[in-house]
């Protein structure tokens, strides 16, 4: 609380210092008034009475400068001093400042850009109403990876598992829309008649599936995309009921999804699974086929039920259907997992690679700028000795030094987010089609944050050393060298070969590194 | 001076100033005057060291100040006691009697 006040008093001081002043003043002139008054009741001349009162305050500016000391800004006062100075100091050397904040630019772009990925694929929650309790159900083969689910199993799993407050299962393809006269490729999903239930939406408009549709030989209904249905439609309120055509079927439309939903990314329509599988020969009843898997499956937790408890559950039911179906589930096993690690998937991995990679490029970048900073301190040995002689404190030296290569990083921040905000739109250009949640990559507040963050702690990162090394110095030395900083320069640069070592040794970090994710990427294009 | 001295100095002035303070608003110049009163002319306070402490003490939430009209109809500012300011005045006379208690003990012993 009293530092909250004193932050107050001390930011309107700065802020009306003017008037802070002038109010000073008139109240040690009105002091002044009153003791001249009572010198002139005591018997003195008026004239005398002034002179004398003049003489009691003492030193008139020292009263006010004791004054402004408290009432002012002061370490707020200070710092803006630093940061005017400092910024005086970059532009009088224009070309050291614009190499350290290219060079910082640079560095913090690229973090910056691979951070926005990260920020919208791994840390950003997933948008649904219980996101919490969501997960999926992934089937896996003996050597462990991920294959699709086949529909016996997951109606066995419905039947049987009990942690579930919804299972459904989904089946995600490309189709053919029609609707009037004009055609257009769309994704489509496939579910079953409780996939909205899981996520928990409402319909915009209309309602979602029933029970029954799921059933072949229903008639068959869709429910359209938000996006879908403004655009195709032009939000027609109207449009339950009309009729589309999807790969030459017809559909009628029962209901339009909120804005925003769309699970299997980019979706635009979806239709009840079961009714009409396609590929599926006629005879084979597609509740019967365990052998072939299409579908993967997502649910719902009922309230308290972990994703433990769940995994532990299913394992169970796993484990039994194997025993039921030795000829086509001897070799299958299935693990639950958060539908938000279900979507990131290996993608985490690469990501968190990359931005180690590009946290190597910022620290290259910093020894790079801290280089410079000691070469350009012993230039400005002199002032400092200088100001060390008129009796500044080395902790205000550093903390004006590190003012400055804050002011750098800044500067180097703000060209890196722009750098940023074009690397963004180049990752998501290069980034692969299906690449989890990409549509949600951009720069947000948090990105924004993230780079003033690095930015800063850049700063104090590549400031620190040459601070304290400039500073540390014999001013009888430095002075009495005035200029010829030879002698002095060798030993203090030890800290230089340390620089370019690390450098060096972050460079081969870096570019064996980015050998070996190239190498896995190929293996990954590969396998594709 | 050392700074010890000047600590304490100013930690006594202030309470001066609170306990001047805390029989009814004054003026700066008021508080001087009621503070050399109260101690028969024994106490002086310099200027220079007075409007730094109000200040000082203003920031501390301990006194607020107001602009008025004073007795020969001069703008000035007035300062008030807050409530804050009359639980800090409590602490610091207490700590003050005991120490000049503990000062007098010493210089008794012969």
């Amino acid at each position: 609380m009293y530092w909250l006040r004193l932050t107050r008093a001390r930011l309107r001081g700065l802020v009306r210092k003017k008037s802070v002043e002038r109010e000073v003043e008139e109240e040690l002139r009105f002091h002044l008034r009153m003791r001249a008054e009572e010198n002139v009741r005591s018997g003195m001349t008026p004239d005398e009475a002034e002179r004398a009162a003049q003489r009691s305050f003492g030193s008139w500016a020292r009263v006010k400068e004791a004054s402004r000391d408290v009432k002012g800004g002061g370490m707020l006062e200070t710092l803006i001093q630093d940061v005017t100075f400092g910024l005086r100091m970059l532009r009088k050397n224009p070309g050291f400042t614009l190499t350290a904040v290219m060079t910082l630019a640079l560095g913090i772009g690229a973090n910056t850009a691979i951070f926005s990925v990260v920020n919208a694929v791994l840390l950003r929650p997933l948008q649904y109403p219980n996101a919490e309790r969501l997960v999926a159900v992934e089937e896996l083969n003996e050597k462990g990876s991920r294959v699709q689910v086949t529909p016996a199993n997951f109606l066995d799993w419905r039947k049987q598992s009990t942690v579930f407050e919804h299972l459904a299962a989904i089946f995600a393809r490309t189709s053919n829309l029609s609707a009037g006269d004009e055609s257009e490729r769309i994704d489509l999903a496939m579910t079953s008649a409780n996939f909205f239930q899981v996520f928990g939406v409402k319909p915009q408009l209309g309602r979602f599936f029933v029970p029954d549709e799921e059933k072949a030989g229903h008639n068959p209904v869709t429910v359209l995309s938000n996006g879908l249905w403004q655009h195709r439609f032009g939000g027609d309120q109207s449009v339950v009921g009309k009729n589309i055509s999807l790969d030459g079927q017809t559909y009628t439309v029962v209901g339009v999804a909120p804005a925003g939903f769309q699970y299997p990314d980019k979706t635009e329509a979806w239709i009840p699974l079961f009714q009409l599988v396609p590929m599926m020969s006629e005879q084979q009843d597609v509740e019967r086929a365990r052998g072939f898997g299409f579908l993967s499956a997502v649910g719902l937790l009922k309230p308290g039920v972990s994703v433990k408890e769940a995994h532990e559950e299913m394992t169970v039911i796993t484990a039994r259907l194997r025993q039921q179906y030795p000829d086509t589930n001897n070799k299958r096993s299935d693990r639950v997992v958060s539908l938000h690690t279900h979507l990131v998937g290996d993608s985490s991995a690469a990501l968190l690679l990359l931005l180690g990679a590009v946290a190597l490029v910022l620290l290259i970048a910093c020894a790079n700028v801290a280089n410079l900073l000691l070469a350009r301190a012993a230039s400005r040995q002199k002032e400092i000795a200088v100001r060390i002689a008129l009796g500044a404190t080395r902790l205000r030296l550093v903390r004006q030094l590190l003012v400055e290569s804050v002011l750098l990083a800044l500067a180097g921040g703000a060209v890196g987010l722009l750098l940023g905000a074009w690397g963004v739109e180049l990752m998501k250009r290069l980034l692969p089609v299906d690449f989890p949640r990409a549509q949600g990559i951009g720069v947000d507040l948090r990105v924004l944050g993230f780079a003033l963050l690095v930015s800063f702690a850049t700063g104090v990162a590549f400031g620190f050393a040459p601070a304290l090394q400039s500073t540390r110095l014999d001013i009888n030395e430095s002075l009495k060298e005035s200029g010829r900083d030879s002698a002095g320069g060798a030993r203090r640069n030890r800290v230089r070969p340390l620089l370019v070592v690390s450098e060096v040794a972050l460079s081969l970090v870096l570019l064996v590194g980015a050998g070996l994710l190239f190498r896995s990427f190929m293996r990954l294009q590969s396998t594709a | 001076m050392p700074k010890q001295d000047a600590k304490l100095l100013q930690g006594t002035l202030d309470m001066l100033i609170l306990k001047a303070l805390s029989l009814g608003p004054l003026h700066g110049f008021g508080v001087g005057q009621r503070i050399m009163q109260m101690s028969e002319d024994a106490l002086r306070v310099e200027e220079g060291s007075l409007y730094p402490a109000l200040y000082r003490i203003e920031q501390q939430g301990w006194i607020t100040s107001e602009w008025g009209v004073s007795e020969n109809n001069q703008r000035a500012k007035f300062y008030k006691l807050t409530r804050a300011g009359r639980k800090q005045l409590q602490v610091e006379e207490e700590n003050w009697e005991r120490l000049a208690a503990a000062v007098f003990k010493v210089m008794q012993t012969t």
